[in-house]
């Protein structure tokens, strides 16, 4: 190739010249032609064995626990539905709501399962919209589980001790029960992981930073909440990345998470409804809303209010995670390595405290961090110091080694001092006795919580009712209904303009939409049934002075098909109002 | 529809040059390991080959003998230094043969008698009367480090290369506005992205501290005279002839310069430089690169000036007409994603003049910072104009060097003071 260059020969060389030009062919044969993608592969699952092994073992363990029963247990939630719901306008009508969207969440969340949805064509079959959703779910969890693994990993814990926390985090009944919801919490948590798993890059590479970024900006579009494990992601990143290329580390972070999370006001902005004004939702009115003016749920500590009924809720459910996670936030910011974790803990833990709105599925950001704290801290106490710091893998080690000509092997570490074997001695008894202790009394009480979510039928009230009226109620009534039903009523032939109608949508304790509202402006009187589930009933409880006329509308109704007892009963119930048809505000008579 | 499809793709093609381009700024900053890898081999070694260092000097009375005093003192024993004065050109003439009285036999002067004269003839002019086994150049205004030379002596024998390029970085990044910017180009081009060319074997080379065994300078027929962007012509030469490239930088190493004295003077020599890229490009030698992937590096690379030009402008017009228009929020959301690696590589630029001020112990002020984000826009602007000119001239004939002046404000310590190189005129664009 080179003799056809139109460039001077190289002169001919006495023997012994020292310089010479390599010639074209040899490069070639010399660059290194890289391993391909199926030996890298292999040398990857090799050197990986006994962790890919184990974290097989556990996905099947806990994807068996998880999935047992999820489809109706627990019952399902107004919450589920509405995210069900506006995955349903995404895919069916190309909206964001299926109600006027009004920035209540971000909607990356419900775009993700819209995806999940449109892939598995999952409104198409019968089984109904929340078991639909919770299918993913699934997913999500075990995705989540494998993603914790690898954290803990990352930060230093043994096999056997990230394996444990993976336990923790899913087995709880709490965690079981709150896991197997429609909840965007849910579909966060892995984001919130995967940016934590980046941050903590063994070798520092750049792209992890800017990925890790990339992630966490995704957490906030699915949940707004996760914004307060900011700090501990930062403290992450801060505390793991070398310090020679930590400023660019920290710039593509940030710049990777500010520039996907401005999407959201970006798209505000250009739909001119980032401030208020005029008679439009507003971004801006939304954080107002959900910051301040949104009803508060009272303090944690007073019996009577809405927080500690929700507290008191997580703690039937399991006391024994959330418990042991805050005893050992404590002690762990002793260790370096577990000071984000800490944090990630601590910093939610302290909201709960703070007297303002407290959603329910705030807990599920708990979880994975308490495990990872007592996983973490057991595993603190049981090695020596030292073995706590992260080590950097062999062949890497091996390379910068080769790179920068240090010698081949490094040098040996210090053996552990002595007087540190009596001070062991005393930690790993601890540890033992904590296991022991767990096992006996602990482990006896998440077994007996597991079976009843993975036996329970919850949620069978529901799907009876739903068939029912599929059924018996003409396609022209209107019915008042929690939305975890709004989606397989409408999928079965009743009208979404107006023929079923989320009982929120009625008042504005929890929604700034008015569109429903001013349509039908005589509230209950509109209406040929409501829907009592114990959705609504729980709704009542949660805002004791609102929905009135959702109050009005049962009392003015009686029973005509009751599923299920006790708190699972579902009754669907005729409305009966005085006089003639009323006709809505848009002037169509109702039959 | 056929306006979105073309959008759509224009908007695409211009996130991945914006998105490579920033990559590849950040080649350095990839992992610690890579970082490590890009400095100047440490061992206490004895230097064991010669040098002969060439300084061309065109108009340069008021900087050359401070430059020659300095490279005359370099702490390696086997060098010299011959400098190549035009035929043309009395003053500096007479400023290289006094200096040169002090240091007979070591530093030569050679008289460049060609017409037009330019950098790559005088080049040429020197190369018959080097000794040394290496041949080295630097420029009339550099400030080069008297530890350099051992180390290159180092780096060449470590490497086992042909040719190793050592690390150059304009210093007065608080004379004006744009050259803030400027500085910070070099402190990316040398601290980082010549590393990742010298990895995948194609690199155009930079115009001075670069050094290549004399016989293979020799060998391949030294410089094209022709060529405006001579030095980056020599190292797509050498390249495509299987060259190994080491490249190495140190700040405490790297050679000082300034940045050109007035905003004419940075669009005269960009376009040189964008023309030169442009004539390399159709001289075609990079084509005969052995690999696919040093190919489309070249492509890209020779390329780059018209492409960055092209997206500099673009973006800003595409977001600024998308809202105008009205345009659908999808649509309107898409002409931001080429803006997303542009805001990220400023953010970057913010991220490097820290820690350029860190390596080279300065202290930048917040008035720096806003130079560096006001500033972007109105550069980019500079550089397409470049480009634009430099196709022009090109496709016209017109191949003149139109030689940047040299005032020495880079001499002035670290922190300079910032009226020595800001000519009037640049003040109000300031």
């Amino acid at each position: 190739m080179i003799t056809d260059l139109e460039l001077p020969r190289l002169a001919p060389r006495p023997p012994g010249a020292r310089h010479e030009l390599p010639n074209l062919a040899t490069i070639e044969a010399s660059l290194p032609s890289g391993p391909t993608l199926r030996s890298r592969l292999g040398a990857w699952a090799s050197s990986h064995r006994s962790s890919l092994l184990l974290l097989a073992g556990l996905l099947v363990v806990v994807g068996v626990v998880h999935a047992w029963g999820m489809a109706t247990s627990p019952g399902p939630s107004d919450d589920e539905g509405t995210y069900m719901a506006q995955a349903w306008a995404v895919q069916r009508t190309g909206q964001l709501a299926h109600y006027t969207y009004w920035y209540d969440h971000p909607p990356l969340g419900w775009l993700a399962i819209a995806a999940w949805t449109w892939v598995t064509r999952a409104f198409d079959g019968g089984v109904g919209a929340v078991a639909e959703g919770r299918e993913l779910m699934l997913l999500v969890q075990l995705a989540s589980c494998a993603l914790l693994y690898l954290l803990g990993r990352r930060i230093g814990l043994h096999r056997v001790a990230a394996a444990a926390a993976v336990l923790l985090f899913a087995l709880t009944p709490l965690g079981l029960s709150y896991h197997r919801m429609v909840l965007l919490d849910n579909l966060a948590i892995p984001w919130v992981l995967a940016a934590l798993v980046l941050v903590s890059s063994p070798t520092s590479k750049l792209w992890a930073y800017a990925g890790g970024g990339a992630c966490f900006a995704a957490a906030l579009m699915t949940k707004e909440t996760t914004l307060l494990l900011l700090p501990a992601v930062v403290a992450q990143l801060w505390s793991r990345c070398d310090r020679r290329t930590r400023r660019f580390c920290l710039t593509a972070f940030a710049s990777s998470l500010v520039l996907t999370a401005v999407a959201y006001p970006l798209a505000a902005l250009l739909k001119g409804e980032l401030l208020p004004g005029g008679d439009h939702v507003s971004l801006f009115e939304a954080i107002r809303f959900q910051l301040f003016t949104r009803p508060s749920s009272g303090s944690v500590l007073d019996a009577t209010q809405p927080a500690h009924r929700i507290v008191s809720t997580w703690l039937d459910l399991d006391p024994w995670l959330l418990g042991a996670g805050l005893v050992a936030l404590v002690p762990s910011l002793w260790f370096r390595s577990l000071r984000p974790m800490a944090l990630a803990l601590g910093i939610p833990a302290l909201m709960v405290m703070r007297e303002g709105y407290l959603p329910g599925p705030l807990v599920i950001g708990f979880l994975p961090f308490a495990a990872l704290l007592v996983a973490g801290l057991g595993n603190a106490l049981w090695l020596p110091p030292r073995r706590m710091a992260p080590r950097e893998h062999p062949a890497l080690e091996a390379r910068r080694r080769a790179v920068l000509s240090l010698p081949s092997t490094p040098a040996a570490q210090p053996p552990p001092l002595r007087r540190h074997l009596v001070d062991l001695t005393v930690r790993r008894a601890a540890v033992l006795v904590t296991v022991v202790l767990a096992g006996v009394f602990v482990a006896p009480q998440w077994a007996l919580g597991d079976r009843r979510l993975m036996t329970a039928t919850t949620g069978a009230p529901v799907a009876q009712a739903t068939r029912w009226i599929d059924a018996n109620v003409s396609r022209d009534s209107r019915l008042l209904v929690d939305d975890t039903m709004w989606v397989d009523l409408v999928e079965r032939g009743f009208s979404r303009d107006l023929g079923v109608v989320w009982f929120h949508k009625l008042d504005f304790s929890a929604n700034l939409d008015p569109s429903v509202a001013e349509r039908l402006p005589d509230g209950w009187r509109h209406f040929d049934y409501v829907v009592a589930t114990p959705v609504i009933q729980g709704g009542l409880a949660d805002l004791p002075t609102g929905l009135g006329e959702v109050r009005k509308a049962l009392d003015n109704s009686r029973t005509v098909a009751a599923f299920g007892s006790g708190a699972d009963r579902v009754e669907v119930r005729r409305v009966a109002r005085p006089g003639p048809p009323i006709p809505d505000a848009a002037g169509a008579p109702v039959p | 529809m056929l306006f979105l499809v073309c959008f759509l793709v224009a908007s695409l093609a211009m996130t991945a040059i914006a998105a490579a381009t920033l990559w590849w700024m950040l080649h350095a900053w990839r992992t610690p390991t890579t970082l490590e890898a890009t400095g100047f081999p440490v061992r206490g070694e004895e230097p064991r080959l010669s040098f002969s260092l060439i300084v061309p000097a065109r108009h340069e009375e008021a900087v050359l003998a401070a430059t020659l005093e300095r490279i005359m003192r370099l702490d390696h024993p086997d060098y010299e230094v011959l400098v190549v004065v035009g035929h043309d050109d009395p003053g500096t003439h007479e400023v290289a043969m006094k200096t040169a009285e002090s240091w007979p036999g070591r530093l030569r002067v050679v008289v460049d008698h060609n017409v037009p004269k330019n950098k790559p003839k005088a080049l040429n002019t020197a190369l018959p009367h080097c000794r040394g086994e290496v041949v080295g150049v630097f420029d009339a205004e550099d400030e080069v480090d008297p530890r350099l030379l051992r180390q290159v002596d180092a780096a060449f024998r470590r490497s086992g290369a042909q040719v190793v390029q050592g690390g150059v970085q304009l210093m007065n990044f608080s004379s004006s506005w744009y050259s803030l910017r400027n500085c910070l180009e070099y402190f990316f081009w040398f601290r980082s992205r010549l590393h990742l060319h010298a990895i995948h074997r194609f690199i155009p080379l930079g115009g001075n501290t670069v050094f290549v065994l004399s016989d293979i300078l020799r060998a391949v027929g030294g410089w094209d005279p022709e060529c405006l962007a001579e030095d980056c012509e020599l190292g797509v030469r050498l390249s495509a002839l299987g060259a190994v490239v080491e490249v190495a930088y140190d700040p405490e190493l790297a050679t000082r310069e300034e940045t050109p004295d007035s905003v004419g003077a940075l669009f005269k020599q960009r376009t040189r430089w964008n023309q030169g890229f442009f004539q390399v490009w159709r001289k075609g030698v990079w084509r005969r690169l052995p690999r696919r992937r040093q190919r489309w590096l070249a492509r890209y690379t020779l390329a780059m000036p018209f492409l960055q030009a092209f997206t500099g402008l673009a973006i800003p017009a595409s977001v600024v007409s998308m809202i105008t228009f009205d345009a659908p929020l999808a649509l309107a959301l898409l002409s931001f994603l080429p803006a997303v690696p542009t805001l990220a590589t400023l953010s970057f630029e913010v991220a490097g003049l820290r820690e350029f001020c860190r390596l080279y112990y300065c202290r930048p002020r917040v008035r720096d910072y806003v130079r560096l984000i006001l500033g972007t826009f109105p550069y980019q602007v500079i550089l397409a104009g470049a480009a634009v000119r430099a196709l022009v001239r090109e496709l016209a004939g017109a191949r003149g060097w139109e030689k940047t002046t040299h005032v020495g404000a880079h001499r002035h310590s670290a922190v300079i003071d910032a009226e020595v190189a800001r000519p009037a005129s640049v003040q109000g664009a300031a």
